[in-house]
C-alpha cells in the first residue's frame, strides 16, 4: 500500500456545520475508494500567502491515507467539482507501508507529548519560584 | 591592478548544507517558516551559491517551496499581496 497525503483548503465563509459536512463527505469518499485514514489535521482558518479565487484566507485540511494506486483519483475528482474547496494537492509520501504501523505511529505520538507535558513542569516551577522574583522588579524599573 | 603579481581574492568561506550537517531536520512543503529561510522578500528562491545546500537538499527545498506555493502557504511574488 501507498501512503499519500492531501491538503486542501475549504472556503473561510462556510459555516460550522457545511464544514464538518465536507470532512465527513471526504473521509467518506477515502472509505469507499478503500483507502485508510491515517491522520486528519484541521488547521484552521489562516491567511493565504497570496489570493486564491479573491479569497485571502482559507481553512486548511490536511488527510494522510493509505490505499492501492489510484486510491486519490476518486477523491481528486470530488474536490475538483466542489465550489467550497479552492486548492487542493497530493502528494505520495511513501510506497509499500503498512497503514496499521502507521496508525499505530500516530497513537503513539499523540501519547508523548501528554507524558512530556506531565513530567517536566514541576522542576521548571521550583525554578521560577526561587530565582525570577528579583529579575522580575528590574525589569519592571527598565521599562 | 596595483599589485598584478597576487590575485585579489575575495573574502568567502564555504557554507556548509545545513541538512546535511544535521539529518535530524526534514524539508516539508507544510513549513512555511523554515522554507522562508530560502525565498527572497520578493519571494524567490534564493540560489545554491548564496544559500550554502548541497545539490540534493537543494532541489528537495526547491520542490517544497513550489508545493507550498501552490497550496499558498508560500507567496510566489509580493506584488500582488501589496
Amino acid at each position: 500500500m501507498r501512503n499519500y497525503e492531501t491538503i486542501f483548503v475549504v472556503n473561510p465563509t462556510l459555516g460550522e456545520e457545511d464544514y464538518k459536512e465536507v470532512l465527513k463527505k471526504y473521509s467518506a469518499v477515502l472509505e469507499r475508494q478503500k483507502g485508510i485514514l491515517v491522520r486528519i489535521e484541521e488547521w484552521g482558518v489562516q491567511r493565504l500567502a497570496h489570493a486564491v479565487k479573491r479569497f485571502d484566507k482559507g481553512a486548511f485540511v490536511l488527510m494522510n491515507y493509505c490505499g492501492p494506486s489510484g486510491v486519490s483519483s476518486d477523491l481528486e475528482r470530488d474536490l475538483k467539482l466542489d465550489d467550497r474547496i479552492f486548492r487542493f494537492q497530493t502528494v505520495k509520501i511513501a510506497e509499500d507501508v503498512d497503514p496499521q504501523e502507521l496508525i499505530q505511529k500516530e497513537k503513539d505520538k499523540k501519547k508523548e507529548p501528554a507524558v512530556a507535558q506531565e513530567a517536566p513542569p514541576q522542576p521548571e516551577a521550583a525554578v521560577q519560584d526561587q530565582g525570577n522574583q528579583p529579575e522580575k522588579e528590574v525589569s519592571d524599573h527598565d521599562g | 591592478m596595483m599589485d598584478k603579481g597576487r590575485r585579489k581574492m575575495p573574502y568567502h568561506r564555504r557554507k556548509v548544507c545545513r541538512y546535511c550537517a544535521d539529518s535530524s531536520l526534514v524539508i516539508d512543503y507544510k513549513d512555511p517558516r523554515t522554507l522562508r529561510l530560502f525565498t527572497t522578500e520578493r519571494g524567490k528562491i534564493i540560489p545554491r551559491r548564496i544559500s550554502g545546500n548541497c545539490a540534493k537538499h537543494q532541489r528537495m527545498i526547491t520542490v517544497a517551496i513550489k508545493r507550498a506555493r501552490n497550496v499558498a502557504l508560500l507567496p510566489y511574488t509580493t506584488a500582488t499581496v501589496k
